[in-house]
């Protein structure tokens, strides 16, 4: 139980993150953006499918998407567009993300910074 | 379509959590239309097991969903608007408001009784005077005491912004001064209403009271918007330590 709310912690900000990313290429469905999750990721980011809905809403109260329910494929479905505002939170949360994993990446190499001594 | 036990449940929690009717409504239609293209893109049947599975554990996903709708929430987007700046104009708005109901509705009842409050009996007059010079010392500050410690509770921001608007509101509700004097000559009856620390007109001039006109009756109108938002934090603790418990 410990472990799994650490993770979601950590992974704060990182579904925000790909939908967006993904929006930003085109306007997509819930489903969709599940499936292109999955497959931009190789499967390793993999959480309940339903979750991705209270952030799309969210997003779309903070004025970074726009949801409208539409017909695709015979059915009607909420597809998702992203934003001027959004497009700016994408370049931004990239620009972050970014500094992050090579901050992370570079401590795990053990490289630019030196042992703190003791005594 | 959802098995419907699943779907119950979802919408069960997120009811127990505070998320709206509007948004659980929405939330829902999503999750059973996630479902439909679960079936129809990869040939699943929708059972217990394959909804848990793929789209989420219903206590998990109520979770997960009662926080997004919380950060959501304009107040918690924007404490500083809510917590810091609002309460002031909010009780200059709820004092207003409280007067103008109260005006609306003893005109009305006059209107339904005698015809014209100018025919109102003066017991009546007085009663009415007296009920909207003591309802405008605790009304506005109850209704602000319930607004703000609605926005703290769902919006679960600091506890200092919480402070920090609560401050304002008893500040405004311990200096309030609403004094009635009757008098039996038509006319010269007065009511004196001002706040503490600015020049109050009395009916013999102007007083700078300096808080001296501070008393008991302000010791009550601080104490009955606290206790109204202390037991709201107390009823919202409690419902968070019940769905605390694991079932």
């Amino acid at each position: 139980m410990t472990t799994a709310r650490k993770d979601t912690d950590f992974l704060n900000g990182v579904p925000e993150l790909l939908l967006l990313r993904l929006l930003a290429r085109q306007p997509m469905h819930g489903y969709d953006l599940v499936q292109g999750i999955r497959l931009t990721t190789g499967g390793v980011l993999a959480f309940g499918e339903g979750s991705v809905y209270p952030v799309l809403h969210r997003l779309e109260a903070e004025g970074l998407v726009a949801g409208t329910r539409e017909a695709v494929g015979g059915r009607t479905r909420v597809v998702y567009r992203i934003r001027p505002l959004g497009r700016k939170r994408l370049a931004a949360a990239t620009s972050r993300w970014e500094q992050v994993a090579a901050a992370v990446a570079a401590a795990l190499n053990g490289g630019g910074h030196a042992e703190p001594e003791l005594g | 379509m959802p098995n419907r036990s699943w779907a119950e449940r979802v919408d069960d929690e997120l009811a127990r959590r505070g998320v709206p009717a509007r948004s659980r409504r929405r939330l829902m239609a999503e999750l059973r239309d996630h479902a439909d293209d679960l079936t129809d893109g990869e040939g699943l049947t929708m059972t217990d097991d394959v909804l848990i599975a793929r789209v989420g554990e219903p206590t998990v996903l109520a979770a997960r969903a009662a926080e997004d709708y919380r950060r959501a929430r304009w107040s918690s987007r924007h404490p500083l608007l809510a917590f810091g700046l609002l309460p002031l104009p909010a009780t200059v708005l709820a004092f207003a408001a409280t007067v103008l109901a109260f005006g609306v509705a003893a005109n009305v009842g006059a209107w339904l009784t005698v015809g014209d409050t100018d025919l109102l009996p003066r017991p009546a007059m007085v009663a009415l005077a007296y009920g909207l010079a003591w309802g405008v010392r605790f009304v506005p500050f109850v209704l602000l005491a319930v607004l703000f410690t609605r926005l703290y509770v769902r919006g679960r921001v600091s506890r200092w912004w919480f402070a920090a608007a609560g401050a304002q509101v008893l500040t405004v509700a311990g200096s309030l001064v609403s004094a009635i004097q009757f008098r039996d000559d038509p006319g010269q009856s007065t009511w004196t209403l001002g706040v503490a620390w600015l020049p109050v007109p009395l009916h013999d001039g102007w007083a700078l009271p300096f808080l001296s006109l501070v008393g008991w009756a302000q010791v009550a109108q601080v104490a009955v918007p606290l206790g109204v938002g202390a037991l709201m934090v107390r009823a919202a603790r409690r419902r968070q330590a019940v769905l605390a418990v694991p079932c």
